[in-house]
């Protein structure tokens, strides 16, 4: 199907951005409270439509919806990275403790009682620690291979969750607790108009830095440390940038909504399956495609029952579905490497 | 499709810039429109909370959901049942509040995590929460939230009456003042008259709370000195032994080494949990299990170890178990009394009895 990149490619792109912008006004107009698409656009440009409806566009609905679709970019675009850098497609955003050491930055900030936007600060900078210890752990096995990153990367999860245990052993049954499980399960619910402003640059600055390399760079790394040195890549030093650049957009993805999992796994498979291996095609499709399939999540989310559900819950669901038609459909190929 | 590296890098970067200054400008509009919708509250009084947050409130707030269960008491004893629009759903779980006040068969069951369309879907127009991260949530998403604590800070002894307060400061009427300041004469003269007697006693026996609201059983507690009740165990000259655990389900050899004199328990599992500690022999050693010094908390609209009207009866039920030679309040008819007054509703001491032991009207086990 990726063969296909060559005559369709631009025809993907467009019906890809349409969609986006399709879910995005749809996304905008649903929600518990009824707003009419008139009333909505009101809101939007006018501002004439009562404090009511101006609240629900511009602090509740407008807020969580670019949160969405930017964290979704940003976990999509870190699994091609992730994927591509480790030369192994079942790596996600979380592979090397980024999010589990978001996760205890969170759950810390909670049980002592932080405001909102510590909590996220907090799991930001655990996040990236957690990055800096499993490459500090890697060097200490004087091994180079990709392997042993890995391996590094699982031992940090492993003690990252297990801090998480410890501290959700300490926190109150009733109030904390639930809202270290809630926020750990991943949910826009607390997602501000600031908060999401700095999303947005973020992402935006993280992922046009990638996608500017995303030739000769990114995917000549993928290939590995001898091959990328024959072409003239240094190997190590982009290696790291990398790796920092898609540690940004994970841990600044959970600190700001939570540990959700698939999309990283999920979307630059489908990407792959349109635009093959080449990262300087799969990325924009990662983008359209990771944007849109939060969007649809979170809109979900918040719509479907009068109380939010985590929406890491239905990323999961919609995930393995995903995941199995993506088997299904590359049966017979050898999986993995075109 | 197929472009020369250079051609195909100078489009990455062109495209690349646009998406940039498309996002940066997208940005600075949507931090423009949001300064816009910046509401100035019309009618209002500002409140400091019990977490110390200043919020504006709408004067006479008509449609109030309280997240927090001990508020929900005070706003029905106080006349103000008919502003709630719903409460936090474990209230109206308990047969008793629907008995006692049945207009709460109307309430619309709240939860934690209910989305902030709900709220504004259902026009409430003031949320009452128990802690501080829903509260700043529900106003950085322009709803008005104060939060009313189970916790005091640096403990809990200057704020038995910090919600009754601020009811008076965002409700008018002399009605509802009155009840206030009777309410609150009440718990003073019983505190004082708690202090007074106890004034020559040392503190060298110890206080334990069990929760019961889960069925959690005996390692289940309250283990901060900012609650009500080591508050409470302070005017009874008990140390409240929870206060120093570590955690609010402390382990079994913690809870054997501490053996403490007295156990309450609370909350819908009480006469279960009650049970399960006089007959598990890990317990038996227990000076409060060989003594016998066991005993029920009252459940009646709420739970009357949480801050609400029933305070005061609870304080006294206590002082009467624990010094049974100092005092003999009656608590059957202070119970009565402040169902009359403050619910309207007549009582039987068959009601009330069932009530003080954490039972159902018909007397089976609340839970």
């Amino acid at each position: 199907m990726a063969k296909t990149w060559h005559k369709y490619g631009w025809l993907y792109l467009i019906v890809g951005f349409i969609f986006m912008a399709f879910v995005f006004v749809l996304s905008l107009c649903m929600g518990q409270y009824h707003l009419s698409f008139s009333e909505v656009i009101n809101a939007l440009f006018n501002g004439d439509n009562g404090e009511t409806a101006n609240n629900i566009i511009w602090k509740l609905r407008l807020p969580r919806l670019l949160s969405a679709c930017f964290i979704g970019v940003a976990l999509a675009v870190a699994g091609i990275i992730y994927q591509n850098t480790f030369q192994n497609e079942l790596a996600s955003p979380d592979i090397i403790g980024v999010s589990s050491g978001a996760s205890v930055g969170i759950a810390w900030g909670i049980l002592i009682g932080l405001p909102l936007i510590a909590i996220s600060f907090l799991g930001f900078v655990l996040g990236v620690l957690a990055m800096g210890l499993t490459l500090f752990i890697a060097r200490l096995f004087k091994n180079k291979s990709m392997t042993i990153l890995i391996i590094s990367g699982v031992l940090v999860s492993g003690f990252m969750g297990a801090v998480v245990s410890l501290i959700k052993s300490m926190a109150d049954a009733d109030t904390q607790l639930p809202n270290i499980v809630f926020w750990l399960l991943g949910s826009f619910a607390s997602v501000t108009m600031e908060q999401t402003i700095i999303i947005m640059i973020v992402v935006s600055i993280c992922v046009t830095f990638l996608y500017c390399i995303s030739g000769k760079i990114l995917n000549n790394i993928a290939l590995g440390e001898e091959q990328a040195r024959s072409k003239g890549v240094n190997y190590k030093l982009w290696r790291i940038i990398i790796l920092g650049f898609a540690t940004i957009l994970t841990a600044l993805s959970v600190s700001i909504a939570g540990v959700i999992g698939w999309v990283g796994l999920v979307i630059p498979h489908i990407a792959r399956l349109l635009a093959g291996h080449t990262t300087q095609k799969s990325i924009p499709l990662a983008i359209l495609f990771g944007g849109s399939f939060m969007m649809i999540c979170d809109t979900l989310a918040r719509t479907l029952t009068t109380s939010e559900i985590p929406v890491g819950a239905i990323t999961g669901f919609f995930g393995i579905i995903l995941f199995i038609a993506i088997l299904t459909f590359k049966k017979g190929q050898k999986y993995g490497i075109d | 499709m197929k472009l020369t590296k250079g051609v195909e890098m100078k489009n990455k970067v062109v495209i690349s810039i646009i998406c940039v200054v498309v996002v940066i400008g997208a940005s600075i509009g949507l931090y423009l429109g949001l300064r816009n919708t910046n509401d100035k509250p019309v009618n209002s009084v500002t409140i400091t909370d019990m977490v110390g947050d200043t919020v504006t409130v709408k004067k006479n707030a008509s449609k109030v959901a309280v997240l927090a269960r001990s508020a929900v008491d005070m706003l029905v004893a106080f006349g103000l049942g008919e502003k709630v629009d719903g409460v936090y759903y474990t209230v109206l779980n308990n047969e008793w509040a629907k008995t006692i006040y049945p207009h709460s068969e109307n309430y619309f069951a709240y939860d934690y995590d209910t989305t902030v369309e709900t709220y504004l879907a259902r026009g409430v127009d003031l949320v009452i929460a128990p802690e501080k991260y829903i509260a700043d949530n529900l106003r950085e998403h322009g709803i008005t939230a104060f939060t009313v604590s189970q916790y005091g800070t640096p403990n809990y002894d200057d704020s038995v009456f910090a919600f009754a307060e601020i009811i008076k400061k965002i409700w008018e009427g002399n009605e509802i003042k009155t009840k206030i300041n009777e309410w609150e004469n009440e718990f003073t003269a019983i505190k004082d008259e708690i202090i007074l007697k106890l004034a020559t006693i040392q503190t060298t026996q110890s206080l334990y709370y069990v929760r019961g609201d889960k069925n959690k059983g005996i390692r289940y507690t309250e283990n901060s000195e900012k609650t009500i009740q080591n508050t409470i165990a302070k005017y009874l000259k008990l140390n409240y032994v929870s206060k120093d655990f570590t955690s609010s389900e402390p382990t079994a050899e913690v809870l054997l080494s501490t053996n403490p004199d007295y156990i309450f328990v609370g909350g819908a599992f009480q006469n279960t949990i009650i049970n399960n500690i006089r007959t598990d022999s890990i317990w038996s050693g227990l000076s409060a299990v060989t003594n016998d010094k066991i005993f029920n908390i009252g459940v009646g609209f709420v739970m009357f170890e949480q801050n609400g009207v029933e305070l005061s009866i609870y304080l006294a039920d206590m002082a009467n178990k624990i010094y049974p030679d100092k005092f003999n309040f009656d608590i059957t008819q202070m119970l009565k009394d402040s169902m009359q007054k403050y619910f309207g509703k007549t009582i039987s001491d068959n009601d009330a009895t069932n009530m003080l032991n954490g039972k159902k009207a018909n007397g089976e086990n609340l839970a």
